[in-house]
């Protein structure tokens, strides 16, 4: 009777049609909005994540989230070298800078400036020039996070940042962050020079853990030594996700859209269900006379639901991922599909196929068998 | 050989007994059955006849146990339908009772070999025995070469037919229509009338036939006359010698 079960669903074109595709609308929707706002929110912490071999930060005690910053001390890197269980430590430094522009505009810019041996944090991918010119004097790397608005800039060019001269060597291609704002990779020195202050000019340092020891408990025995904090490298990043997640109201509205959307596509899917099913309950009624039992009529139901279910959710998926497709980590559009998203929007697809599902059978069941002969 | 012999004599298959059944409908009710008598034999066309509205169907319902009487007793071969739970009454309709609706009620999306295919497979039949004995039975009502289209393409009379040879299928001991032949015009309705004599009678079955076509009592055996709300006559239906002349040869 279950081959029967779907033999009726699927002779129904239309209906099956409405069906599938509403479900398949309400899951593209959410798969695509999804993606697109974990992909956002991953960019809020790409330095974080884009620092692979670190292990540990280490920052001013009060830091809460990657983007706010306070300096600490140079000194700071040669206490961190001397805590048990450091393989190593390096600093980095991140600012701001006006960059005075060619034809005389000006961009607001990231400025990295990272070891000259150590290269960490260094943008490692580049569209154009000389990376290894690095060394050179007023040497930096351009990355122009592929907006037009900053394609005036290329190898060759020479800028002034903060007033004073830079010449970039290479346009560099890194992952890209929440803002707009184009970066400046040059050396740690460099770097200081591009933004004078106090003697505190030091953001971060950098720290691999040797093997064998606990990433948390080298990053706690830091904070005792230096009293700095310290972050491993998951609970930075997901300190400052979930910083612009509770600060910005982004998840919020990126939620609206969804929920909107998923209650519109189940919506219309249960409502085309139960239509269905109602359409089709003299049909269950005669084969109730026959001698069907309730509990197979049940099961029948709830394979119909399940198989469009499953269907419709497949061929969302399957169009959430095309249009993430093409979209790498230096797009404009962010994109990132995770496991949990594909287990949240099957999980929605089921709810919404039981639930109609569900009532479509309790009207079922209560149809008197008697009525085929009306 | 013309030496074969009617089974005789002849079990009884269906007893009704001072069964009644009303239905309230808001403050009104209203008595439908009011103490039918009834009895039916295996190996015989019984007809049930009478005015609209006199409870034929409401009859049919209770027989075939979809609804429950009021006060009287059904006895399907002796079994008592009142001692049954739903669940077992339920069981008891898939091996046993076959049904001919006057809508025919076949499901438009499937061919109508898998509709006709239904009953053995509620009873758990493999697919592919279901439909071997599904298309033999759809042979014998002249659907043979028709078995994989829908039901929406066949003439009123030929998908009564496929109904017809869904009721049969599972080779039922009680085979029960309601106006057969009430969406057909008259020859089709004789048609479907022949086929339904030299395919539903058995020894054992028993076939109970609601109708208001006066052109197929010749079909019956016996004709039990209802008027509200009781079986108020039993006779022999006309020429049902000369028919039941040809019942043998359906005994098998
Ligand atoms: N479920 C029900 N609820 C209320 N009234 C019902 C119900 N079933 C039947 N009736 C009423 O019972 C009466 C007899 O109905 P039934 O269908 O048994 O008659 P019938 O002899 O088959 O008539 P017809 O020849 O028109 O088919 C009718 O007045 C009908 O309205
Ligand atoms: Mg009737």
């Amino acid at each position: 009777m279950f081959r029967i079960a779907l033999r009726m669903l699927a002779g129904d074109t239309g209906k099956y049609l409405a069906l599938v595709l509403g479900l398949a609308f309400s899951t593209t929707l959410i798969v695509q909005q999804g993606s697109v706002f974990t992909g956002l929110m991953r960019r809020a912490a790409t330095q974080v994540e884009s620092v692979p071999q670190a292990d540990i930060w280490v920052m001013d005690g009060a830091t809460r989230y990657f983007d706010e910053r306070r300096a600490i001390e140079d000194t700071a890197v040669q206490r961190v070298r001397g805590v048990d269980g450091v393989e190593w430590a390096e600093p980095i430094f991140f600012g701001m800078g006006t960059a005075q522009m060619p034809d005389r505009t000006f961009a607001s810019v990231q400025i990295v400036g990272v070891d000259r041996a150590a290269r960490l944090g260094l943008a490692d991918r580049f569209e154009d020039g000389r990376p290894e010119a690095i060394a050179e004097p007023d040497a930096v790397y351009w990355d122009h996070l592929n907006l037009d608005i900053y394609k005036q800039v290329r190898t060759g060019t020479t800028l002034e940042i903060n007033d004073r001269r830079a010449r970039v060597v290479a346009l560099a291609s890194a992952p890209r962050i929440f803002l707009s704002t184009p970066t400046v990779y040059t050396t740690y020195q460099r770097a200081l020079a591009y933004s004078p202050g106090t003697r505190k000019r030091l953001t971060f340092v950098l720290v691999k853990v040797k093997p064998g020891h606990d990433h948390g408990e080298v990053a706690a025995r830091i904070a005792a030594a230096t009293g700095l904090g310290a972050k491993t490298r998951e609970t930075f990043f997901w300190d400052t996700v979930f910083f612009y997640l509770k600060n910005t109201g982004i998840g919020i509205n990126f939620g609206l859209t969804v929920l909107l959307g998923f209650i519109v596509g189940a919506a219309v899917a249960g409502q085309t269900f139960f239509t269905f099913i109602m359409e089709n309950s003299r049909h269950f009624a005669a084969l109730k006379a026959m001698g069907l039992s309730n509990r197979t009529l049940v099961l029948m139901v709830l394979l119909q639901a399940l198989a469009v279910g499953v269907l419709g959710w497949g061929l969302g998926v399957g169009a959430a991922t095309l249009f993430g497709h093409n979209i790498t980590d230096r797009s404009v559009v962010a994109f990132l599909l995770t496991p949990q998203l594909l287990a949240i929007s099957f999980l929605g697809t089921l709810v919404t196929v039981l639930l109609a599902g569900g009532i479509s059978v309790r009207r079922v069941v209560a149809v008197p068998p008697a009525v085929v002969f009306r | 050989m013309t030496t074969t012999i009617v089974p005789s004599p002849l079990r009884t298959a269906v007893d009704v007994s001072g069964l009644r059944k009303g239905f309230s409908t808001g403050r009104t009710r209203i008595e439908v059955l009011r103490g039918v008598d009834l009895h039916a034999r295996g190996g015989e066309i019984l007809l049930l006849v009478g005015p609209s509205g006199c409870g034929k169907t409401t009859l049919l319902t209770l027989i075939a146990g979809l609804l429950d009487p009021d006060a009287g007793s059904v006895k399907l071969w002796g079994q008592a339908l009142e001692a049954l739970n739903a669940e077992e009454k339920t069981a008891f309709r898939k091996e046993q009772v076959g049904f001919v609706f006057q809508q025919f009620n076949l499901i438009p999306t499937l061919t109508i070999r898998e509709n006709a295919a239904i009953p053995l497979l509620i009873r758990g039949l493999s697919q592919k025995q279901a439909l071997d004995r599904a298309g033999a039975m759809l042979e014998k009502v002249g659907l043979g070469n028709r078995l994989t289209e829908r039901p929406g393409k066949l003439s009123g009379g030929q998908q009564q037919r496929v109904a017809i040879a869904r009721a049969l299928v599972g080779d039922p001991k009680l085979l029960i229509c309601d106006e057969p032949t009430a969406s057909l015009d008259g020859e089709t309705g004789a048609q479907v009338m022949e086929i339904l004599r030299s395919n539903a009678l058995q020894s054992e079955r028993c076939t109970i036939v609601v109708t208001h076509d006066q052109r197929i009592f010749k079909y019956g055996d016996r004709i039990a006359q209802m008027r509200d709300g009781v079986v108020e006559s039993m006779q022999d239906a006309p020429q049902s010698a000369s028919v039941r002349a040809i019942a043998p040869a359906a005994l098998g």
